[in-house]
């Protein structure tokens, strides 16, 4: 039996005599039988959270205020707020937040899209139902790196698939996706939405599957046809997935960094150089850490921001309000 | 308001036949119930009028249009379903007003025949709640707003009051037959309770396994069944069936006992095997002596104005339904009288 468990079970049996109260010491008694032991239970968890992620956010901000720049290494130890002077105006700074931005609303939208379209798609399949989910998932088992790769290769001006098939449509050009200023971050985004809307496909079809036929039916013969059926049964009924999801994808998309760097590095000239690019490439191409640190502390602010005020957009959801 | 016509209707799922040559012609505003014993096909029957599931043979016409191809939207019909089906996130207004909205019905007559219906379902002062904050009774009546609103030419009702308590069902079915009185539109109403079927209908369908085994009037029904399965279906307690010989002329053989049947039962040769109903109350309790069944007591249960005696007679079991207070005993010998006038014959 588990410790826990067996602690839990201990608790739960009365105690009928005094005799049994007084075999355990004091201090055992204050821990186990006192209105603190629920919060003792979770220390150790927050030891643990503590130690890996409070303690290394504590430092980048530590590291925010010092001069940790490696071509300047007399520097270091100079504490201020030169990095956060700097941060305010660096026009880098802005228009990587920016494309961090319209990346994280272009893989969010697509996303949503995509995985809604499948998930309608597959929600009624009986036949080959499993082949239909597994194909619509396989996206999401793709490490980024491969994902990258298979994209890069995909997008390649001169051998690349993608311009090799618009050959065959009349009056579009293929282009080199990934180096054209115009089309590197559309391109980008579209690797990132093959790879991650699995995620959000996954939760469509549980909250479809979830609503009642009935409903469907009782629409049918209420003269509803299908998009007012998607309207006014469907949309209402994942009403609040698609919140969940939305957030989950907001925040992936935001700190979202392999495909990226792997494919164009922020390039062409810091076209695609989002928030998380800017950062690496501060920390580890001028090697200057304190203004990456800056730039990282920032990059949580600005994320933190987002969810919140969209949390504050929704209505008022509750787990009850549809079901 | 339009008449209703099944003609042949079949109804096949993979290798399972649910519904054989089924035909019904219903008149115009007739209030008609399908009832029978779970997995006989009424609900699929009532579904595939609706367009919910497919015709594999056979017409359906709503007055003079064949609907077989034609989408729900398209056949002018309401329907109630057994669990509600109302939109959970909708206020009672807003359900009741879908599918005016779905059609584009202007806004103030929407408003106005939605308050026209809450008025009479009694719904007024629950407008603006959500399905949820409403009682089983009080989501039954919304579900029904939803159908009146539309003044459809059929309404169709599916096990509507099954998941209501027994007083509540009481009520609804009241409210469901005075709704029939007011408006006089065809309605068809599909359940496995024999008590809902006799009060509401103006006819009952009944089927067994896929087919329709009679229909008539209730009280067509329950005096003149037209088998065995009918006899008992219809009528609460349920009819006794005795397996008989046909004796001389007049009487027959039950056991070793001669009785009298009356006559003349044409299509009964002497010999042959029959089997005689008999409701529980269309037998009394008699002196030994001849024509009496002899049986032994088995279980006394009291129903206030009358009580239901459970009597083992050569094996099988018959019940009796009696108003006589005589102090009786489970296992007492007793001697049963049949009311000659109220025997039912059945080819065995």
């Amino acid at each position: 039996m588990p410790f826990a468990r067996a602690l839990l079970l201990d608790r739960a049996r009365p105690m009928t005599s005094a005799k049994t109260a007084s075999r355990r010491s004091p201090v055992t008694r204050v821990l186990f039988d006192g209105p603190a032991f629920p919060f003792i239970m979770i220390v150790p968890a927050l030891l643990v959270l503590g130690f890996v992620i409070g303690l290394p956010m504590l430092e980048a901000l530590r590291l925010s205020f010092d001069t940790i720049a490696l071509r300047r290494p007399a520097a270091a130890g100079t504490y201020g707020l030169h990095n956060y002077a700097r941060l305010v105006s660096d026009p880098k700074a802005y228009a990587a937040l920016g494309l961090s931005a319209l990346y994280m609303t272009g893989t969010v939208l697509g996303s949503v899209a995509l995985a809604l379209s499948a998930a309608l798609l597959t929600r009624r399949v009986v036949r080959f139902s499993g082949l239909a989910r597994i194909a619509f998932l396989l996206p999401w088992t793709m490490p980024a790196v491969v994902t990258a790769l298979v994209w890069g290769v995909m997008y390649d001006g001169n051998f690349g698939v993608i311009n090799r098939l618009l050959d065959f449509v009349p009056f579009v050009d293929g282009r080199n996706w990934l180096v054209d200023r115009s089309s590197a971050l559309g391109a980008l985004i579209v690797a990132q939405v093959w790879n991650e809307f699995p995620v959000a496909y996954i939760f469509f079809l549980a909250g479809l599957k979830a609503i009642p036929e009935e409903l469907y039916e009782a629409a049918k013969i209420d003269r509803a046809n299908a998009f007012q059926q998607f309207r006014h049964i469907t949309l209402p009924h994942l009403r609040f997935i698609i919140a969940v999801i939305v957030i989950l994808l907001m925040i992936m998309g935001f700190k979202s960094f392999p495909i990226i760097f792997l494919l164009t590095g922020g390039g062409p000239a810091g076209a695609t150089e989002t928030m998380t690019v800017l950062t690496y490439n501060t920390a580890f191409r001028s090697l200057d850490f304190s203004y990456a640190a800056t730039l990282g502390i920032l990059a949580v602010l600005a994320s933190a921001m987002l969810v919140l005020g969209y949390l504050r957009l929704l209505p008022r959801t509750g787990h009850g309000d549809v079901m | 308001m339009a008449s209703v016509d099944f003609r042949s209707i079949n109804k096949r799922y993979d290798a399972l036949d649910v519904l054989r040559d089924v035909d019904i012609a219903i008149p115009d505003g007739e209030f008609v119930v399908f009832v029978g014993p779970s997995g006989c096909g009424k609900s699929t029957l009532l579904r595939m009028l609706a367009g919910l599931e497919t015709i594999t043979g056979g017409t359906i016409s709503i007055g003079t249009d064949v609907v077989n191809a034609l989408p729900p939207r398209d056949r002018d019909i309401a329907m109630v379903f057994q669990n509600y089906a109302l939109y959970p996130h909708m206020s009672v207004a807003h359900n009741i007003g879908f599918p005016l909205r779905m059609v584009g019905t202007p806004r103030p007559e929407i408003e106005r025949r939605v308050s026209e219906a809450a008025e009479m379902l009694g719904l007024t002062p629950y407008l603006s709640r959500l399905p949820r904050e409403l009682s089983g009774g009080q989501r039954q009546r919304v579900a029904m707003g939803r159908a009146v609103v539309r003044e459809p030419s059929v309404f169709l009702f599916d096990e509507p009051l099954s998941n209501l308590d027994a007083s509540l069902r009481v009520r609804m079915r009241g409210e469901i037959k005075r709704l029939h009185q007011r408006l006089g539109t065809t309605m068809i109403y599909v359940t496995h309770d024999q008590i809902e079927a006799m009060t509401l209908a103006d006819r009952i369908v009944v089927l067994r396994a896929g087919k329709v085994e009679q229909i008539g009037t209730p009280l067509e029904l329950y005096n003149t069944p037209a088998n065995p399965f009918v006899a008992q279906f219809i009528g609460s307690p349920s009819m006794n069936i005795l397996e008989g010989v046909i004796a001389e002329e007049g009487r027959a053989r039950i056991g070793e006992t001669l009785i009298e049947i009356g006559g003349p039962h044409p299509g009964f040769s002497p010999n042959a095997s029959v089997q005689i109903g008999i409701r529980p109350h269309d037998i009394a309790l008699a002196e030994p002596g001849r024509g009496a069944l002899a049986g032994e007591l088995q279980l006394i249960e009291e129903m206030g104005n009358s009580r239901l005696l459970t009597i083992e007679v050569g094996g099988e079991p018959v019940q009796l339904e009696t108003q006589l207070q005589v102090a009786l005993r489970p296992g007492e010998a007793v001697h049963l009288a049949l009311s000659r006038d109220k025997l039912h014959l059945f080819p065995a």
